[in-house]
């Protein structure tokens, strides 16, 4: 398989479901392969493409891969305006991983996100929660509470929840 | 997704100071009973592996977001009248 065949794959609209499908199926059989060479290709397809069915095919294939070098690219998308609405099985793609180092970037998607990315945000803090060091709590801490008067009562009832993880 | 000013080196008199602090290793990880019963699957890693996995998952909702809490109830619900199919 080729990056042009999966990225030509990107013609089709967000909700033209059956012309992705194989296109998504083919990903996750490379993410089951085991085979690292594939995570230069599968990075330039989360990159390139517009479709969220294969932006999630490729993260969750990235993350069965298990390469650390995944993590920066899928965090980008997440950030990315054109994922607006479809960034819930990005963030659970990285849950696979290491998310100490996005500790913050998760509250912020807790305080921002929408159901899915909340709760997910909240599962993989949860996660981490007993290895993160003193100092990194206190980032945690201070971050929730910028964001509590920002967000909805909703939100600051999770916030409180994440902040209960700690005492 | 909100904004956050972040200060990973502040120090004195900000924000979060004064909340207690943890006891590494020492957490409480349980989260309160309102978020238990909130989570409509959210905490069953055989229901999210089945929604981000499956094709009968978020794929045949194209791809979008759970939005709401009703969703999530009705998607979880749909789940278990599947008989909680578990996806390798």
């Amino acid at each position: 398989m080729t990056t042009q065949t999966l990225v030509h794959s990107d013609s089709s609209t967000i909700a033209d479901v059956n012309s992705s499908t194989l296109v998504v199926d083919s990903l996750h059989h490379l993410g089951q392969s085991d085979d690292h060479q594939f995570v230069p290709l599968l990075i330039e397809v989360l990159q390139t493409t517009v479709n969220p069915l294969i932006w999630n095919a490729a993260a969750i294939a990235l993350s069965d891969l298990g390469d650390p070098i995944a993590v920066q690219p899928i965090l980008t998308l997440l950030k990315d305006p054109k994922t607006d609405g479809f960034r819930g099985t990005l963030l659970y793609a990285l849950k696979s991983f290491d998310c100490r180092s996005i500790v913050l970037d998760l509250v912020g998607m807790m305080a921002g996100g929408n159901f899915e990315v909340s709760e997910q945000a909240f599962s993989m803090v949860e996660d981490c929660a007993e290895m993160l060091e003193v100092d990194e709590v206190k980032q945690v801490q201070r971050s929730v509470a910028e964001f509590m008067p920002q967000v909805s009562e909703e939100k600051q009832a999770l916030l409180q929840d994440l902040l209960s993880l700690f005492e | 997704m909100v904004e956050n000013s972040g200060n990973p080196d502040g120090e004195g008199d900000q924000p979060g100071d004064s909340l207690p602090l943890p006891v590494k290793g020492q957490t409480f990880r349980g989260g309160s009973k309102r978020r238990r019963d909130n989570w409509y699957g959210y905490n069953d890693s055989d229901f999210q592996r089945w929604w981000h996995r499956s094709p009968d998952g978020k794929r045949s909702y194209g791809g979008r977001d759970i939005d709401n809490a009703d969703e999530a109830k009705q998607i979880y619900e749909d789940w278990i009248l599947k008989g909680k199919p578990i996806v390798k």
